[in-house]
């Protein structure tokens, strides 16, 4: 029979229609039966596919006059499809006529209760005829809280056809019918009215089918409340015809006011309606549904275009292919709304996107996906201010397998915390959950840049990503690194080989020790290593090795005083939180056996005294009168931790320590540290003031 | 009375208690809960504001505590006596440094915005320190995803308090303990009418 191969409906209402046929047939008998005031059949179970009766009673009646009349009554009437259990029907004829071409019900009443005796709907008017030609059967004034449905239920041999019209339905009662968790649907209506049409003509070579709902104050929840919706205001339409083969359908819902919330995703309809519409077709045995051309527009946000395969095999729907395309989507509310909800656990939960871009996503279960994403002068921005970029440009190609396409980006600037980042041309190539680098890249920062000549990536997208880079930097200004990050000012420049950078574990390390050649000595950085650089406490640790700095080099572009000298020492355990020093143990002196010239210019004794927190102590004295004097060994020490710098000199003296011991040809100056423990905040205060005041001397 | 309590005593560091005491004098079993307790209690009145009701009743909870540690009280007696230098290093919690700070303000600030989801049960306190949402329902449509991303952030910075003070005192081990202790106290210190999880499911303070 044509019916098993439709969707939903035909079950529903066909096994009815053979029950019922079935009871008129037996009416039809027992009519034929000599004059007897009333005949009563029962029977017991009744089955057919998906649906059963427990018991029917039929009684007919025929009064003095030769009028007949009849009863139905069927209780424990399981319906197929999501309706619910279990009913119980009557149905009566006031009046029922028989002729030669058939039977009629005239005057009929309708009652379909609860086992419980509960009615389900008011009591209906019903008419039914049966007869060669086919049946006809009528329900109307079937009533649903303040609504009403009406239905035209006809048979030929040619075919059936189906009206119904609902208006007014309360949505909670009418859904009450339905067994939903059987159909794994998992949603109570808290509230809506419901009014609709539909008309069903189906015959062996022909089947059309037209529906369509406006619902309205319609309000919905799953019992997690994670997906729900209120004030709804919906319009739902189906149109499907099917010509001795395949059904073809178009469809559409639209939302012209409510909210909704699918999680994580909010919409709040009045803010701009949606519509979404999808014409297609079931395919020969009904197993699969290609939906040829789909549209999604939300007005004002987003506006998708697409195609898509579903399968309707066991154990349930499953999505076999999907095409996204969407039209120059401006993405500040289109992120907004539909791309930052799925974010908030990752550390991309305060990133903002503006600018535009358009996409075209190809998804398929064979593992052949591929997305294409064109951006025109977008700008992806960190609320939390840790990176941005801006003015980003290009295509960025992706397939989870075969050959990669490439990736051409370039952006007009970026920022990474506080260190800003020049243009750059980026290309390289995404291939499932791995990105490479195709050719080196430049990023210019800091008066300097960093090239980057190999980059890769693995585990994009996924919990285990991973990334590694060599490189070489450029020399970069240490005064520009220093005041971006607000550190003690230092200058000179930095510039090496980056060897080899790590990510994994949300730890970046380098293999191997970064050497930096700088004021004429050697910085060598081991062990640096940098946990969570976006999550709440970035936090950067390292052991810097400090060999033979010129004095003279450093204090030159330090603006802190000319010394003249050798420097070498260390800083151990350094460890910076949130980009600022937390604790390290720093030593700095005089290489033992130095021999170069060792002098120190009466403006940095000034600023070493000043640091240690005396005010004018030369210039007040005889000292004014020298220029510079010479020193034996000079050296500092530092241990911070827990915000306080437990401080050291290159050797103890009587009263506090030495920084500066003199020596060698007069005049020699000795310069004491007594202060052993000095707040870290204090201490950078100082420096920051010192180098204040020295440049403005400068100028 | 030193409310101190033992965790995971090794049977290594009880071999050292008996045999290699000087080797073992830096091996510290201890978590400090008497001073985790307070160092949670202040940040917790610092999150959540002055009204927080006290409970002093876990005080004495705690030091029973002790006493089903049976097995290692022995081990305690020994410690306190030869170790005495590691007793003065138990005396606080240093909750003072500029992420915990950092953490702290942000988590106070946040707190305005959560505050009425707690009243309501919307969220609700977790067994591992951290919340969850309990019922979206109680929560305006409008507001749920709201509700998620306030959820995810205050879970991120929980996380970051709890790693943190463990390794603002050198002992990044700790974190458990630490995380467990204001799981408790969190509980201890909530409004009445809020809701927290407990191994049976969520109740209502």
């Amino acid at each position: 029979m044509a019916a098993s191969r439709l969707p939903a409906l035909p079950t529903l209402t066909l096994p009815l229609a053979r029950a019922l046929g079935g009871s008129l047939l037996l009416l039809l008998i027992s009519a034929q039966a000599p004059a007897i005031e009333e005949i009563v059949f029962s029977s017991g179970p009744v089955r057919g596919p998906g649906w059963s009766v427990a018991r029917t009673l039929t009684r007919l009646r025929i009064d003095g006059d030769a009028r007949a009349s009849g009863v139905i009554e069927a209780s424990g009437v399981r319906l197929p499809g999501p309706l619910k259990q279990i009913y119980n029907l009557s149905a009566s004829c006031a009046r029922l006529s028989f002729d030669t071409s058939g039977m009629a019900c005239l005057g009929g009443e309708l009652q379909i209760q609860t086992p419980d005796g509960e009615p389900v709907f008011s009591p209906a008017r019903i008419e039914a005829a049966y007869g060669k030609d086919g049946f006809r059967f009528v329900i109307a004034g079937l009533e649903l809280g303040g609504g009403a449905i009406e239905t035209t239920f006809e048979g030929t041999s040619a075919g059936f056809s189906l009206d119904a019209n609902g208006r007014s339905l309360p949505l909670p009662a009418l859904l009450e019918l339905f067994d939903l968790k059987r159909a794994g649907i998992d949603v109570t209506a808290q509230n809506g009215v419901v009014s609709g049409t539909l008309r069903w003509h189906e015959s062996s070579s022909h089947g059309d089918l037209s529906a369509s709902l406006n619902l309205e104050q319609f309000a919905f929840s799953d019992p997690s409340g994670l997906n729900a919706g209120e004030n709804l205001v919906a319009e739902l339409s189906l149109e499907a015809s099917r010509r001795s083969g395949p059904w073809r359908f178009e469809s559409s819902v639209s939302l012209s006011a409510g909210q909704v919330y699918l999680h994580p995703v909010f919409v709040d309809a009045a803010e701009g309606s949606l519509e979404f519409k999808a014409d297609g077709k079931t395919s020969q045995d009904s197993k699969r549904v290609t939906v040829e051309d789909f549209s999604f527009r939300h007005h004002g946000v987003a506006q998708v275009d697409g195609s898509a395969v579903l399968g309707f095999g066991a154990p349930g729907p499953t999505l076999e292919r999907l095409v996204l395309e969407t039209e120059q989507i401006a993405l500040a509310r289109f992120h907004a709304v539909y791309i930052k909800p799925w974010l908030v656990d990752s550390a991309l939960s305060k990133l903002n996107a503006t600018g535009s871009a358009t996409a075209r996503v190809v998804w398929s279960r064979e593992g052949t996906s591929e997305a294409a994403l064109r951006f025109r002068e977008t700008n992806l921005e960190d609320d939390a201010a840790r990176f941005a970029l801006v003015g980003l440009s290009g295509d960025v190609h992706w397939r989870e397998s075969g050959a990669p396409r490439q990736t051409h980006v370039d952006f007009k600037s970026a920022r990474f915390y506080r260190i800003d980042l020049g243009s750059t041309k980026l290309v390289g190539t995404f291939l499932g959950s791995d990105f490479k680098l195709s050719a080196p890249l430049n990023l210019s920062m800091l008066g300097g840049a960093l090239r980057i000549d190999e980059f890769e990536a693995t585990g994009l997208g996924g919990e285990r990503l991973s990334w590694g880079m060599r490189g070489e930097l450029k020399p970069i200004s240490i005064m520009a690194l220093t005041k971006r990050l607000e550190w003690p000012p230092f200058s000179g420049s930095l510039s090496g080989d980056v060897p080899s950078l790590r990510y994994s574990d949300g730890q970046i390390s380098i293999n191997g020790k970064l050497n930096v050649r700088v004021f004429d000595g050697r910085v060598e950085i081991d062990e640096l290593k940098l946990e969570q650089p976006f999550g709440v406490v970035p936090r950067m640790t390292a052991d810097v090795l400090v060999d033979n700095l010129s004095l003279g080099a450093l204090t030159r572009t330090f603006s802190f005083g000319k010394i003249e000298g050798r420097l070498s020492g260390r800083i151990a355990d350094l460890v910076l939180e949130n980009w600022r020093p937390a604790a390290f143990d720093a030593r700095f002196a005089t290489p033992e056996g130095d021999k170069s010239r060792h002098r120190i210019s009466q403006r940095a004794v000034e600023n070493l005294a000043r640091i240690g927190g005396a005010g004018q102590v030369l210039s007040s004295t005889l000292l004014k009168f020298f220029e510079s004097f010479s020193y034996h060994r000079l050296g500092i020490s530092c241990r911070l931790k827990n915000g306080v710098c437990e401080m050291g000199g290159v050797e103890d003296a009587e009263r506090g320590y030495y920084i500066v011991k003199g020596g060698g040809l007069p005049p020699r100056i000795d310069v004491y540290g007594f202060n052993t423990r000095v707040d870290w905040s204090t201490l950078v205060e100082r420096l920051k003031a010192i180098t204040r005041v020295n440049e403005a001397v400068i100028r | 009375m030193k409310a101190l309590a033992i965790k995971r005593v090794s049977l290594w560091s009880a071999l050292c208690g008996i045999g290699l005491l000087s080797a073992c004098v830096t091996i510290n079993v201890y978590f400090p809960a008497a001073a985790a307790e307070k160092a949670a209690d202040r940040i917790i009145e610092e999150v959540w504001g002055k009204e927080a009701e006290k409970d002093q009743s876990s005080r004495s909870g705690k030091q029973s505590l002790i006493v089903r540690h049976q097995a290692h009280r022995l081990m305690l007696g020994l410690l306190q006596i030869l170790l005495p230098a590691a007793h003065a290093q138990q005396a606080d919690l240093d909750i003072s440094s500029p992420a915990i700070n950092s953490i702290k303000d942000r988590m106070q600030s946040r707190h305005d915005q959560l505050k009425s989801f707690y009243q309501s049960g919307a969220i609700g306190l977790t067994l591992d320190g951290l919340i969850a949402v309990r019922d979206p329902k109680a929560v305006s449509l409008a507001n749920r995803q709201r509700v998620n991303s306030l959820v995810a952030d205050e879970n991120r910075d929980r996380n970051a308090l709890y790693a943190e003070i463990a390794r603002a005192n050198g002992r990044p081990e700790w974190e458990k303990d630490i995380r467990d202790t204001f799981a408790r106290r969190w509980v201890q210190n909530a409004r009445s009418g809020w809701w927290y999880q407990t191994s049976g499911g969520w109740k209502q303070k």
